[in-house]
């Protein structure tokens, strides 16, 4: 059984008591939610930080703007950045940081 | 000159006068012992020198008959004084200067063994011009100014579940301020969240609140929900070696029931569960919409698994007004 602090403030005592049964529930089904959802979590960062790089250059799509390849490269490369991420780990590598920049991130043009 | 011979019964009783005793014939051998009394004593002809030394004592001294004109001075010391018998009366006033009060008058007193209170009082001395006042400690309060935080309590976070801190929301203080010090989860990624409860320790209230983590390489992440069952002060965090969050959060009205009574805002230092690792800044606030009941207290947990470690302490917020 998983246990709790209790602190009263009026007594300043803490006790460590037991989650009662539907505690004890809702936190054992969160634990295993949270594992099962680590992949969503992950991939939730990674299109956040996608999202980001492609409204930097979402100017140039504009029609009076004349977009270069390259950049059609990138802004590809950056919409399909999630292709093949099927484990949290995969994602994780995505996401690692090298002197402040997303190294496995495609290089902006 | 012929002298005449009278025999002792040959002269009447009371027949001499002193007519017939010539001057200086009188010696004292013929002065019977104790004969001389008072009366045969003129006034003010017993000088010092009739007096043997050391021969006065207490008996022939009157009550109160010594008086100061008496006394050579400096002659009185500490051993005529009987224990205990000097008084205030005899000491003049502002006579008795720091010098003459024992070190132990301060550091062999008592503590006070309690926090100071109002009512205790201080000696001062009234605008330096050497009277001495008493002043109750209340009045620091008003010189100094009132200090802007009173702590509550505090606990060491034992690794659990979650921690209740009962009881510290209350009409003594409208608006509390919550420190967070180096709080660490066991599970990496998860949230950590704050649900305010009442006095049957839980709440169903609906909770409106946005939360933003600014980091490494631009990285931020934001967070929200209109009818959140608690408040999540910090999403995904990091449970590496060293990674923790530490912060602090502002509760306003928690202890009014109402609509729109109770909000927070807060602040905090942490890491963001990543790959390489994120330091960054997380912050946010929100309300609640509707208290059903006030809030006493808070519960403190991860979205999963334990909180490990860390410190949590409440202050009251004095106000001003």
């Amino acid at each position: 059984m998983t246990k709790k602090q209790v602190h009263n403030a009026v007594t300043g005592i803490s006790t460590m008591v037991d989650l009662t049964t539907e505690e004890q529930t809702a936190f054992d089904n969160a634990a295993t939610a949270h594992s099962n959802d680590e992949i969503n979590r992950q991939l939730k960062e990674l299109r956040y930080q996608r999202n980001k790089l492609l409204v930097e250059t979402d100017w140039m799509a504009n029609s009076d703007v004349t977009m270069s390849s390259e950049m059609t490269t990138y802004r590809q490369a950056l919409r399909d950045i999630t292709n093949g991420l099927d484990t949290a780990a995969k994602v994780n590598t995505k996401l690692e940081i090298e002197d402040g920049e997303y190294k496995n991130f495609p290089t902006k043009p | 000159m012929s002298i005449i011979k009278v025999k002792t019964g040959g002269i009447t009783a009371d027949a001499i006068t002193a007519t017939e005793i010539a001057d200086n014939a009188v010696v004292t051998a013929a002065i019977n012992a104790d004969a001389v009394t008072d009366a045969k004593i003129a006034d003010d002809v017993v000088g010092t020198e009739h007096l043997t030394a050391n021969e006065v004592d207490t008996t022939a001294l009157g009550a109160d008959a010594v008086t100061g004109a008496q006394l050579a001075d400096n002659a009185v010391n500490s051993e005529h004084y009987t224990d205990g018998s000097i008084d205030t009366a005899h000491i003049a006033d502002a006579q008795i200067t720091t010098a003459k009060l024992a070190t132990a008058v301060l550091t062999g007193a008592t503590d006070i063994g309690a926090a100071i209170a109002d009512a205790d009082l201080f000696l001062v001395d009234d605008g330096a011009g050497g009277t001495l006042r008493k002043s109750a400690a209340s009045r620091i309060k008003t010189y100094v100014g009132e200090g802007l935080f009173t702590k509550i309590t505090g606990t060491t976070i034992s690794a659990g579940g979650g921690v209740t801190i009962q009881n510290c929301f209350n009409s003594t203080f409208r608006n509390y301020f919550i420190t967070f010090e180096r709080i660490k989860c066991a599970t990496d990624g998860a949230n950590l969240e704050l649900d305010p409860i009442d006095t049957n320790g839980n709440q169903t209230d609906e909770h409106c609140y946005q939360g933003l983590f600014m980091g490494k390489a631009q990285f931020s992440n934001n967070w929200s929900e209109d009818n959140g069952a608690s408040y999540t002060l910090m999403e995904n965090q990091g449970n590496a070696t060293g990674e923790h969050f530490s912060g602090f959060l502002y509760a306003f009205n928690p202890n009014q029931a109402g609509s729109s009574e109770f909000s927070v805002t807060w602040q905090g230092f942490n890491h963001h569960n990543g790959a390489a690792g994120r330091n960054g800044v997380t912050w946010g606030g929100g309300k609640t919409a509707t208290n059903t009941s006030a809030y006493t207290g808070f519960i403190l947990r991860m979205t999963s698994g334990n909180i490990n470690s860390g410190t949590v302490a409440v202050y009251g917020i004095n106000d001003p007004t």
